[in-house]
């Protein structure tokens, strides 16, 4: 590829004096003077040409693009991606999206750390103070033990944080805390609890969906709450997969949403607007037409899954009305017909469109049939995620060319060992979304009432936790109002050591905060894919600046004080770790590049064998039975009718063993007067989550707003453009209003991820639009997940 | 000469600005400042009846903007020091930094909203077309940073084989300035000057 | 009406030197109506350093509009293309003029014949400036601008704010009175109203034809109703003062009228000038 060294106009000395100037008021007392980056590149050689070094994102989005970094003087330039000028459409190029694009002005973002930093102020205040690595050192080291002599190492904890996922050298700190006797573990993510725990409970381990690329083949793809194009951008990425199916699919594609996501932009006919966590109603009523069309293939559902009917049911549970045939026909449960009739109220969709819409279904082959994660990331999000898939069951279309098991679409990726995190003598392990109850009444929580794993109760409560490359202390946790309580109050947690490149919300709840290199500042390698699998690797593209250092770096001068320095290191350093495990994985899959080679790539890509879920277990479902109690799917499922028996649950808690419609807590049908709109979440292009969420270019582009529908808006006197305060029980958040035909009445929506920003001294009023500030820290029922979808309250103008 | 230009798939682009930051990064702008832009086009209405179901006739679609290097640009003929001036080989406009007085007629001449005066420059703003790339063989940075590729560059006779002159909403009928932009529009396009055809997401490019 | 606050320097601009270069077309008929002495000439052309200044004060505060005043030398580049090119060379002709004029007044070296030519020269090149001030802003592309209402206003403008303005340096200079005895009441009469008139229908006209246009980003209607306040603050100034500049052509309490005359038709040029700014509306995306 030809490389063009294109002239830059050189950024002047004002510019870098008012980032740094903003940069020491964000480090507290840091003092910024000395060795002030950029200022050399106003006098750089504007003749000499750029150095390009390889680099990636390394965040909590799958695509993880590559991207050249353009440096000169120490100085990164501008950002260049995976691209060359003659790439046809069919030419794979990892091309980096917008925030990719705009990684040097994160790096180089006032909010960025530069020094060891001492909490001086209260909890989440902010206020911090520059301290030597030595004594930082000092205190994590001492207080670590302190906690571990005191309390043990389950009160020992590492929240849920995905900053840096997916490279392979992204867990040091579990390591390090293995070889000191372990730590209490998590388990579930925020981005999929309940599908994760349905997955493996209807379909056993292997539940993973078909390819994106497989739908091409398919007559109707039908895709429940999900946008590829927001959630997975990037040009080797779905993103790119999504928009590469919509031209090459012959087949009629169907976006069922709350949402006009911007994956329809353009394409209108394809968008079925739903309420907001009903997905399982309209497949119970589509069921009930395909039932009453004498449509359902039911041979394919006695072969290959438990529970359709009472035929199929398990023996212990016949007899009792409990198959889903007996749900949705009103002979169990709670009696009731699942007609078209019964849900279109629930849905918004009209009783004659669904019925439409199961005649499509019923007629075609290959089917296809897909889901976001926004389905289950809900109060009932175990059930809509096994409604969906048990939709394309229901016709027979699974496990056959063309179409997929309704689970989200698999990606396909290269495995890569990870630098190893050592055996975890602690065996318990709690819901990741639930470790602000541990720290507040961890020893309360159970096995039954909480999903507690590895153990009937913790014996602790957290006493000390580690925060690396996260915002789920807050930001991204639910009821921030309630997290400050709990993570404020320095008696109960008694030690916050947070990690982080820029000071987000978390991070000020930090005692001693460290500043970490960005993976393009040191060695790293990631493996990703969606469509294609590529590999993506990192040489450091600047000197370290200011006081920065690795995670490994840290860990290692931690595990010195603790006396387990050797054991962690191995006599190696962290790049030498990522060659090694690289060059032992080449072993195994002797296609890959050799690692001096694959780091003068940057990308190595490699295209997907096809994919079809469920196509072994189709073939022979005998041989190639699942891992699951049945050894079919289940549709009925024996395991939570256990725990229906076992589990402990709130009055207001339905719990189905069948993929039914549960009403959700928080849902479109339990609004009150008080709080008349639901609202939820969604992922925005101007962010990963939280991260990006501070660089003011991105939020000049992107604005932080409120979908509302022009009747909800003009009811309430709000114009586009309007400030708007949007309340619930748990707390208060201002945005701008996006008065829009692109979300249905009734359901406002705001992108998850904006910066929280509250005097949490004060008024505690969010004027950063988090959705956060919101949503409830009640986990789901099963899953003990996140559903940070499922929320109502009220607007109106600010 | 070969005056070049822009193609854009509207049946492609997914509104998701790639184009636009990659530029930002390229050139080094700052808030306040894009040179390609990223407009949202939105009309219909998603209602509710008596029963609680839905109907909707809701289109939206994405157009991402820069200069359109028009044959007949507004901007060089208002300007009055000739610093906005079209490249006599390459058909590009760009402005002279050495002249330009900036005056802003420019700017208010031109209906793509793209020159813009930067005081703190000094002078009037706009993209040139990558100019230095293009000599150099390359293509525009927004044209290779598209994930979707929906945009690309070239010799204005290969872009129009590819696309109707930009005739849609929200863009100006394209007698005023023959613009160098052709597309190919997605199904929900409206035709330019098409009164549903409104910018709703002004706060992203005014 | 935020974009018109933008452009503050502009309005400025074009407030001041209309109506400061429309004042030489007062002095003009005064001079061609009404046979002034010596002494009082000599009054006349001191005072006559007054619009000058204010013309001169317009062009000063056109600078600030500008990114890079520096260059400002080649504006004279776009001449016979640039509308903006050819207001400036006719203004910088005009204001040599009138300069010429007032320097060689001033030192006596215009005996009586030459005097008329020079000053007609003066006003006749005072309202070709007002003109083409008024063309810069017609271009096809701004729908809202692309008529011939734009130049109208601003001649409206500058023959109102003119008449003004100059029977206040003919009050200031004790020959108003002379001048009053002549053809100069009802002259200055005509062209003060002429003036309100072209300045009323180029100013309202506008604003109905704004009213009736849109484009993808804004609706005329919006514009106008934003302006409206503005603009029926403008009418008012403009006609209260034109009413006062015809109470200092009937000779009463000249200077005081004449004072309030001026500063009445600058205050309500000037908002009609913001309100001008406020109404642009692209064909396209502005």
């Amino acid at each position: 590829m030809q490389e063009s060294m294109p002239r830059i106009s050189r950024r002047s000395f004002v510019k870098t004096t008012g980032a740094l100037g903003a940069l020491a008021a964000a480090g507290g007392a840091a003092t910024a003077t000395g060795s002030l980056f950029g200022v050399g590149a106003a006098h750089a050689d504007a003749d000499a040409p750029d150095e390009v070094v390889w680099g990636h994102c390394a965040i909590n989005c799958p695509s993880r693009c590559p991207l050249k970094f353009h440096v000169k003087d120490d100085e990164i330039v501008w950002v260049e991606a995976d691209t060359s000028s003659d790439a046809a459409f069919e030419d794979r190029q990892a091309r980096a999206c917008l925030r990719g694009r705009s990684y040097r002005r994160w790096m180089n973002s006032p909010d960025r750390l530069s020094y060891p930093l001492k909490r001086v102020g209260a909890r989440g205040e902010g206020k911090f103070e520059r301290i030597s690595w030595e004594e930082a050192i000092d205190t994590i080291a001492g207080e670590l033990t302190r906690v571990i002599e005191s309390y043990g190492n389950d009160a020992v904890y590492i929240d849920y944080a995905t900053g840096v996922e997916g490279v392979t050298t992204g867990q040091p700190f579990q390591r390090l805390l293995n070889l000191c006797g372990g730590y209490l573990d998590y388990y579930g993510s925020y981005s999929a609890a309940q599908l994760a725990y349905m997955q493996a409970t209807v379909f056993g381990a292997s539940g993973g969906g078909s390819a994106l690329k497989t739908a091409e083949d398919a007559e109707l793809v039908l895709v429940f709450g999900s946008s590829p194009i927001e959630t997975r951008q990037g040009g080797l990425h779905t993103h790119y997969d999504y928009v590469a199916l919509r031209e090459k699919t012959k087949g009629k594609i169907i976006v069922i949403d709350p949402r006009f996501n911007d994956s329809l932009s353009g394409h209108s006919d394809q968008w079925l607007p739903i309420n907001p966590g009903t997905d399982a109603a309209l497949v119970a009523a589509i069921a009930y037409e395909l039932i009453a069309a004498d449509r359902i293939d039911v041979d394919f559902l006695h072969t290959y899954c438990s529970g359709f009917d009472e035929e199929s049911m398990p023996e212990a549970a016949r007899g009792k009305h409990l198959s889903y045939k007996d749900y949705v026909l009103g002979e169990g449960y709670d009696k009731v017909e699942k007609s078209p009739e019964w849900a279109a109220p629930i849905t918004g969709i009209d009783a004659d469109a669904i019925r439409a819409l199961a005649a499509e279904i019923a007629e075609a082959s290959p089917l296809f049939v897909t889901q976001g994660w926004g389905p289950q990331r809900r109060s009932n999000g175990e059930w809509n995620f096994w409604s969906i898939c048990l939709l394309p069951l229901l016709v027979g279309q699974a496990g056959k060319p063309g179409t997929n098991n309704g689970n989200r679409e698999s990606r396909f990726i290269i495995p890569l060992t990870d630098f190893p995190s050592g055996e975890n003598p602690v065996e318990a392990s709690i819901s990741c979304f639930l470790f602000t109850d541990a720290i507040d009444h961890g020893t309360e929580m159970t096995k039954t009432k909480d999903g507690v794993r590895g153990a009937d109760r913790l014996s602790n409560n957290i006493k000390f936790l580690i925060n690396y490359a996260g915002n789920c202390l807050t930001n991204q946790h639910s009821d921030i109002n309630k997290a400050h309580d709990i993570l404020a109050d320095e008696s109960k947690c008694e030690f916050i050591l947070a990690v982080d490149t820029v000071m987000c919300d978390s991070a000020k709840y930090a005692d001693i905060l460290l500043p970490d290199l960005f993976r393009s500042e040191q060695v790293s390698l990631a493996s990703t894919g969606s469509n294609t699998a590529y590999i993506v690797t990192a040489q450091p593209c600047t000197s370290p600046k200011f006081e920065r250092k690795t995670a490994y770096e840290m860990c290692e001068m931690l595990a010195e004080k603790l006396g387990v320095r050797d054991e962690f290191t191995e006599g190696k350093t962290q790049a030498e770790w990522i060659e090694e495990l690289y060059e032992a994985d080449r072993e195994e899959d002797p296609e890959l590049p050799s690692y001096a080679e694959l780091v003068e790539m940057g990308v190595y890509k490699r295209e997907r064998p096809g994919n079809i879920a469920l196509d072994k277990f189709v073939a022979d479902p005998v041989e190639n039975a699942l891992a699951t109690p049945s050894g079919k799917i289940e549709i009925f499922s024996q395991k939570i009718a256990k725990a229906m028996e076992e589990w402990e649950f709130a009055e207001d808690e339905t719990v189905y063993p069948v993929p039914a419609y549960v009403p959700e807590w928080h849902g479109v049908e339990t609004t009150t007067d008080e709080f008349p709109l639901a609202l939820s979440g969604f992922h925005y292009r101007g962010r990963v989550h939280s991260s990006w969420g501070s660089i003011e270019l991105l939020k000049e582009a992107n604005p932080q707003e409120l979908w509302i529908n022009p009747v909800d808006a003009e009811s309430r006197g709000i114009k586009q453009g309007d400030r708007v305060s949007v309340k619930n029980e748990f707390g208060e958040t201002q945005l701008l209003a996006k008065v829009t035909p692109r979300i249905v009445p009734g359901t406002v929506a705001m992108a998850q991820g904006a910066w929280h920003d509250a005097d949490m001294q004060g008024d505690r009023i969010d004027r950063g639009g988090c959705i956060n500030t919101l949503t409830t820290q009640r986990p789901s029922p099963l899953a003990k997940g996140n559903p940070q979808h499922s929320n109502i309250c009220n607007v109106s103008k600010a | 000469m070969s005056q070049y230009a822009f193609h854009f798939d509207g049946t492609r682009c997914t509104g998701c600005k790639t184009c636009e930051f990659a530029c930002k990064d390229f050139r080094d702008l700052q808030v306040g400042f894009a040179y390609r832009k990223v407009y949202e086009v939105t009309y219909g209405e998603t209602t509710k009846d008596s029963n609680g179901c839905f109907a909707t006739s809701c289109t939206s679609y994405p157009l991402s903007l820069a200069c359109n290097h028009c044959d007949d640009p507004a901007c060089t003929h208002v300007c009055p020091t000739g610093a906005m001036h079209k490249d006599a080989e390459t058909g590009l406009v760009s402005v002279d930094a050495e002249k330009c007085v900036g005056c802003g007629y420019c700017h208010m001449a031109c209906p793509y909203n793209a020159p813009k005066v930067d005081r703190e420059k000094g002078h009037s703003v706009k993209c040139d077309g990558c100019a230095e790339r293009v000599a150099a063989g390359r293509k525009p940075v927004c044209v290779e940073a598209c994930p979707a590729r929906a945009l690309d560059f070239g010799i204005a006779e290969d872009m129009a084989a590819k696309g109707e002159r930009a005739a849609i909403a929200p863009l100006p009928e394209p007698s005023y300035t023959n613009p160098n932009l052709y597309v190919k529009p997605s199904v929900d396009a409206l035709p330019a000057g098409s009164a549903d055809g409104k910018v709703v997401n002004p706060l992203e490019v005014m | 009406m935020e974009a018109a606050f933008a452009e503050l320097p502009l309005a400025l601009f074009t407030t001041l030197a209309p109506i400061g270069a429309g004042a030489f077309v007062a002095l003009a008929i005064a001079l061609l109506t009404t046979p002034f002495s010596d002494e009082q000439l000599k009054r006349i052309d001191r005072m006559t350093l007054i619009p000058l200044v204010v013309v001169i004060m317009g062009f000063a505060a056109s600078f600030f509009h500008l990114a890079s005043p520096l260059h400002a030398p080649g504006v004279f580049a776009g001449v016979g293309g640039s509308p903006l090119s050819n207001e400036i060379l006719v203004g910088a002709i005009f204001t040599v003029l009138a300069v010429v004029y007032v320097v060689c007044a001033l030192t006596g070296r215009l005996s009586g014949g030459a005097r008329k030519v020079l000053v007609v020269v003066v006003a006749a090149s005072a309202l070709v400036f007002a003109c083409f001030t008024g063309l810069a802003y017609v271009m096809e592309t701004i729908a809202s601008w692309n008529s011939p209402l734009s130049p109208v206003q601003i001649v409206g403008f500058a023959l109102a704010g003119g008449i003004a303005l100059g029977t206040l340096v003919l009050a200031l200079s004790g020959a108003l009175p002379t001048a009053l005895q002549g053809a100069y009441r009802q002259a200055a009469l005509i062209v003060v109203v002429a003036g309100a008139v072209l300045a009323l229908v180029g100013l309202c006209g506008q604003a109905a034809l704004v009213g009736s246009l849109a484009n993808p980003h804004v609706a005329g209607a919006d514009l106008v109703a934003a302006a409206m306040p503005w603009l029926a603050g403008a009418v008012v100034c403009l006609v209260l003062g034109c009413a006062a500049t015809v109470v200092a052509l009937r000779g009463r309490s000249a200077v005081v009228a004449a004072v309030s005359a001026s500063t009445l038709v600058v205050v309500g040029v000037f908002v009609a000038r913001l309100v001008f700014y406020g109404l642009q509306l692209s064909v396209g995306l502005a």
